[in-house]
């Protein structure tokens, strides 16, 4: 009977950082049952979480996501099964990302789930000199931009759109997370801020948003509790210009001529060297920075962390990191 | 001589005399010999005295005074001379010294790498600290260059939204920096405006991080309202590009006002419309054509060619020194229009014709009364 009213939420993707901290947070909940699926099993997990070990790139994994959630009477799936940093096997990137995200999507339909929740990013409205300082979520997203990583995370909100077209019983969140930072995430921002001299582009220095890793997590729990239908930026409050990021982390910084930069940094892309292709560094050139005001009207959302403290604590904790004092 | 020899025998007793006698003259030799030491010691008292007298600063207020006349001397040999009045050879020490030194080249640095920067800018990516730097610029371009005369600032409210437009000249947006100064400096609640820049400014390096960081906002429409719903003042230009760009001939002719996004923004956000209109910024770069094929080239919207420009190289864009005139007309209140008027194309159309035949009217106004383009 307990068993019963306990909700069940699937999350996809439980390595990558949002799903393992929602899982870890959600598993100690008695209110959840959680379903852990992912193509590796990770060491957190407490013994009454179901485990599923998927591969999202299979051509068949529809059928077995569709099996997995009736079983399971699941309630809500969080998709968070995605890379966080661009791939330099794009074809593999895209495979997983926008075919898996499909397969998953054919099998919510199948079962009619109750609520879906995206973990997506505001990358996908695409570094343009056009963009309105603050990008609000019905804002038209890059899908013609030239870089992959952008398309792929372009296409699976479309997709999402058109399932929610079809589907309108089923509640769809969609987060739009900014750069995820803080003292123990890495991502390719933190890569970048990692090295001595920071590259960035000569003439050029666009405003910058964070969220930190707390607050992020918070969001995504929040989705999960709030049965919220629709598109929310979750970005910390505050702009700070890149040259000023870099100094509060302790950086110096590299001006390169723009026309140099891109193919050089996609050379280092290419050997493995450099965390970001030459297309992702547009993002230095031009501002990509979205409004979070929808998040705290109707999600309820409110960031701890001001966008300032997210760089501080990510260069207090990396400073303590290189001299050793933890892992 | 006899007589000392004579004591010395009565003192050591081999001349027969009686013991007081003896005793007495001991006395005597004992005073003499006193008064010699007191003596001594009174001379180097005051030869530690006159010593102390002669103190540190009195030492070197001394050469001070000698160190003044030299300067003096150096003054007078500079003033009667040419070349030094020509050349500063102190300063030109001082530079070449810099070249050597390190720190030059690492403020080089940190300019170019932009980090003379505050760590808070606003929203829109204002940076006080950096705005602060360039003033002195701009004030020298206000107050010297063009001689700026503002009439009818009184018409800026103090606070509140409030939309400026702007007849819109120059080549270069001049115009905008010195309506956000005059306001700045000589309105009495040092208003901040906020002028929108174009798009086109934001592809380049340098320029747009400038714009940005002086106040500049890119003309957006989504940007000008939220601007506008935090009660600031907002400066647009809506000929845009057409404005900035028009030929000499033309010159204090007004363009097409866009396509009524001003007025759409003014009836969305119900905020005062305040006409404003620039003499003097058509004659900074007086336009004789512009070449738009070669400016696609370089992502500009136009070339410039002007009598100075690109024929003097840099010394070209040095802008002329027209005498500038702005004047902040009265303000047009659309309040009666309600925010769904938007959608009346016809009243949008009827509405931005008034504001540009206002702004025309002053500028006529304005020519009118005006001499002489340098001296007003």
């Amino acid at each position: 009977m307990e068993e019963e009213r306990k909700k069940v939420i699937a999350i996809t993707g439980v390595n990558s950082f949002l799903g393992a901290n929602l899982c870890q947070r959600l598993q100690i909940d008695s209110r959840y049952k959680i379903i852990a699926i992912d193509i590796k099993k990770p060491s957190f997990l407490l013994k009454d979480v179901l485990f599923y070990k998927t591969d999202f790139t299979e051509p068949t994994v529809d059928l077995t996501l569709a099996d997995i959630l009736s079983t399971n009477n699941v309630d809500t799936v969080v998709h968070c099964a995605f890379f966080t940093n661009p791939m330099r096997r794009s074809a593999y990137a895209h495979e997983l990302e926008v075919i898996g995200t499909m397969h998953l999507l054919h099998a919510c339909a199948r079962v009619g789930i109750r609520k879906f929740i995206l973990r997506s990013s505001t990358l996908v409205y695409g570094p343009n000199p056009l963009n309105p300082n603050f990008i609000t979520e019905d804002y038209p997203l890059a899908e013609s931009s030239n870089y992959r990583y952008i398309r792929d995370k372009v296409e699976v909100e479309k997709m999402v759109e058109k399932f929610k077209r079809k589907n309108s019983n089923t509640i769809v969140t969609v987060l739009r997370f900014g750069i995820i930072l803080g003292p123990t995430v890495r991502n390719f921002f933190t890569e970048y801020l990692k090295r001595p001299f920071v590259v960035t582009l000569l003439g050029y220095d666009p405003l910058f948003q964070f969220i930190h890793e707390e607050d992020a997590v918070d969001a995504l729990k929040l989705a999960v509790e709030k049965d919220c239908d629709g598109v929310y930026n979750i970005v910390g409050d505050g702009v700070l210009p890149i040259s000023t990021v870099i100094k509060l982390a302790g950086r110096i910084n590299l001006p390169v001529f723009h026309p140099i930069a891109i193919p050089l940094v996609q050379f280092l892309f290419s050997i493995g060297v450099s965390p970001i292709g030459g297309k992702h560094l547009d993002f230095l050139r031009f501002v990509c920075v979205a409004d979070g005001e929808k998040a705290k009207r109707e999600l309820g959302f409110m960031p701890k962390y001001s966008i300032k403290e997210c760089v501080e604590s990510f260069a207090g904790m990396q400073r303590l990191r290189e001299l050793h004092l933890i892992e | 001589m006899a007589k000392k020899l004579e004591e010395e025998r009565v003192l050591n007793g081999i001349k027969g005399i009686t013991l007081e006698e003896r005793l007495e003259l001991l006395e005597k030799r004992l005073l003499e010999r006193l008064e010699l030491l007191e003596e001594k010691i009174k001379e180097v008292e005051e030869k530690k005295k006159r010593e102390e007298e002669l103190s540190l600063p009195e030492f070197f207020s001394r050469y001070q005074e000698k160190f003044d006349e030299a300067l003096s001397t150096l003054e007078r040999v500079k003033k009667r001379s040419l070349l030094p009045r020509l050349f500063d050879f102190g300063k030109a020490i001082e530079r070449l010294k810099k070249i050597f030194k390190v720190q030059t080249y690492v403020n080089l640095w940190r300019s170019i790498s932009m980090w003379i920067t505050s760590d808070v800018v606003d929203e829109f990516g204002l940076d006080p600290v950096f705005e602060e730097k360039i003033t002195p610029f701009f004030e020298f371009l206000y107050h010297k260059w063009w001689r700026v005369s503002v009439i009818g600032l009184k018409n800026l409210p103090n606070k509140g939204r409030v939309l400026l437009v702007a007849n819109h000249a120059g080549t270069l947006p001049f115009d905008g920096a010195m309506i956000k100064y005059a306001a700045k400096i000589e309105h009495p609640a040092h208003r901040e405006i906020r002028p929108l820049v174009e798009n086109f400014v934001y592809y380049f390096p340098f320029l747009g991080t400038f714009m940005m960081r002086i106040g500049g906002v890119r003309a957006d429409p989504d940007n000008a309202r939220r601007l506008l719903e935090k009660e600031q003042a907002v400066l647009v230009f809506p000929e845009g590009v057409k404005g900035v760009g028009k030929l000499y001939k033309q010159r204090y002719r007004l363009q097409r006002f866009g396509r009524g996004g001003f007025i759409k923004l003014a009836l969305r956000t119900r905020s005062p419309i305040l006409p404003v209109a620039v003499v003097g910024s058509e004659e900074i770069y007086p336009l004789i054509a512009r070449l738009e094929g070669l400016g696609r080239f370089f992502g500009v919207p136009y070339i410039p060619i002007t009598p100075t420009f690109p024929w003097l190289g840099p010394i070209g864009l040095i802008p002329l020194p027209s005498k500038w005139y702005i004047h902040f007309g009265e303000i047009i209140d659309i309040s009666q229009y309600p925010p769904e008027a938007v959608d009346d194309e016809i009243l949008v159309n009827h509405l931005s014709e008034m504001v540009r035949r206002t702004i025309q009217e002053m500028l006529y106004e304005l020519l009118k009364k005006r001499r002489s383009i340098w001296f007003g």
